[in-house]
């Protein structure tokens, strides 16, 4: 009786893949005995593990995800590239670098909106080292648009996006790229994001329920904490959204830049969907603050050091050279 | 639709290099590949990578499947949590583990019926499944849905291992019932 209990309990576990080996030597010794009330009860439980695998529950995936999928189906060729087509003139690295948005998010949500129908723009991995699903990519080689992308804590990478942005992913980051013919979106799930993108072209960046939108424009992305999150603008403008939030900021003329703090509520009350996710705080401060705040790291350099080292940045990562 | 069945979409994939037998194929499966795939996961953008994967295997191995040995659906589904356990493994490396070979026993001593299980057996289980209590079900999950050993599972719930153990027992012959009455000899 007791012996028969141990043996099911085995069993029960058995078909649920549970078993150490030590115990599947035992149950398996038991079983060769020609025990028929156990040999019974397998065949039972044998059909229940046969079925487990369909009966997890349906459920349907973000949009975009069969376009991601059927062009990763293999190579065919490659239709002419109609948006996103040449790299125009690029406004300078010095506005490059000074249009930068500071954002920092942490959490999940919804999936862009826009499903992917008709994505002709290479993506490819321009240098450093990335994942994509699980893999690691090698220097120079293509990457799937809707691939769950990461980076080490220790590697980062940048992604070439057609000819018209680079994308430096940070160490630590998690995200995915979307583009549905007119605009590209990268849906970041954690970590640091800096795009540089061509002027005149849309770029999105959606983290969680909040989107930021901008044609042509040099952002940071960067996670910091749970319950935090800020845009910084310092040219043109970007244009901010999300429940209880459609903002558009603009970067002020003196040289300062324009910043929106976003304080994410904790994610058990932003699942009320009547409470608005979180609340915003104008202010005036510099990139250089923001990217010290953001960093949460060492003392931030002078500011002529970081002028220099965003030029610098903007240089690298300038499309063109 | 020039096609009738799964096996003939994944023929068609197989001879023809057929994206429209692909797309056929996925339409009609990848909310079963997705559900697994985000209850072994729990996170939609890595689920939605296994989906990816998954897929991208079916198209690559079409030519390897064999109708007799079960559905589509069986194959799809089994692929996904093979892969997916794979995706845990390394999640928790540092204290990977190999998993028991489950189809030696299966084939051994109650081997699925030749074409899989049939729809009818997949639906009754996942019903089961659903109506399992919490504690019961949250065990099913820990050990087969996220590959935990029971002694990990006692760890991850905060419960005793014996009670993990008693919570599958019990998992497990209800859904075994819900397959139809059969008797229990003790």
């Amino acid at each position: 009786m007791v012996k028969h209990q141990e043996f099911d309990s085995l069993l029960s576990a058995y078909f649920l893949g549970a078993l150490t080996p030590a115990e599947r030597t035992r149950l398996e010794r038991h079983l060769r005995t020609g025990c028929e009330t156990c040999r019974a009860r397998a065949a039972a439980y044998g059909r229940v593990a046969a079925a487990l695998p369909l009966a997890a529950g349906e459920r349907s995936p973000r949009p975009g995800v069969k376009r991601a999928l059927m062009e990763r189906l293999g190579p065919r060729p490659a239709p002419a590239r109609t948006g996103w087509p040449a790299w125009p003139r690029w406004a300078g690295v010095a506005a490059a670098a000074a249009a930068c948005a500071v954002v920092a998010w942490m959490g999940l949500g919804p999936a862009p909106e826009a499903p992917l129908r008709a994505p002709t723009v290479n993506l490819s991995l321009r240098s450093g080292s990335l994942s994509q699903g699980g893999q690691a990519v090698a220097e120079g080689n293509g990457l799937a648009w809707g691939a769950a992308l990461a980076t080490s804590r220790a590697g980062a990478a940048e992604i070439r996006v057609g000819s018209r942005a680079v994308l430096m992913v940070k160490p630590g980051s998690r995200l995915q790229l979307y583009h549905d013919g007119e605009k590209v979106t990268a849906q970041l799930h954690g970590g640091c994001l800096f795009s540089a993108v061509s002027h005149g072209q849309v770029f999105n960046v959606q983290m969680g329920a909040i989107r930021v939108e901008s044609h042509g424009t040099v952002f940071l992305v960067r996670q910091v904490r749970e319950d935090q999150a800020y845009v910084c603008i310092c040219q043109g403008s970007i244009r901010v959204t999300g429940p209880g939030l459609d903002r558009v900021l603009e970067a002020s003329s003196d040289g300062q830049r324009t910043a929106l703090n976003l304080a994410l509520a904790p994610a058990a009350t932003r699942a009320e969907a009547a409470k608005p996710a979180y609340y915003t705080d104008q202010e005036q401060f510099s990139l250089e603050d923001a990217l010290h705040e953001v960093a949460g790291g060492p003392p931030a350099a002078s500011k002529e050091e970081q002028d220099r080292q965003i030029e610098q940045d903007g240089a690298k990562y300038d499309p063109i050279n | 639709m020039p096609f009738k069945d799964d096996a003939s979409l994944l023929a068609a994939m197989a001879r023809d290099r057929d994206r429209g037998a692909f797309e056929g194929l996925y339409d009609r499966h990848h909310r079963l590949v997705y559900g697994l795939a985000f209850r072994m996961l729990g996170d939609p953008g890595e689920a939605e990578e296994l989906l990816q994967l998954v897929f991208l295997h079916a198209w690559e191995r079409a030519g390897s499947y064999d109708p007799a040995r079960g559905s589509a659906a069986a194959w799809l589904a089994i692929m996904t949590r093979s892969r997916g356990l794979d995706h845990l493994r390394k999640r928790r490396r540092g204290r990977g583990r190999e998993l028991p070979a489950e189809e030696s026993l299966l084939e051994a001593l109650a081997g699925p019926a030749p074409a899989g299980p049939d729809p009818r057996v997949a639906r009754l289980v996942a019903e089961a499944l659903r109506k399992l209590p919490a504690d019961q079900q949250a065990a099913v999950d820990a050990v087969y849905y996220q590959g935990l050993t029971q002694a990990e599972a006692a760890k991850a719930l905060r419960i005793p291992l014996g009670t993990v153990k008693g919570r599958l027992r019990l998992a497990m012959e209800k859904l075994a019932l819900a397959l139809g009455p059969w008797r229990s000899e003790w």
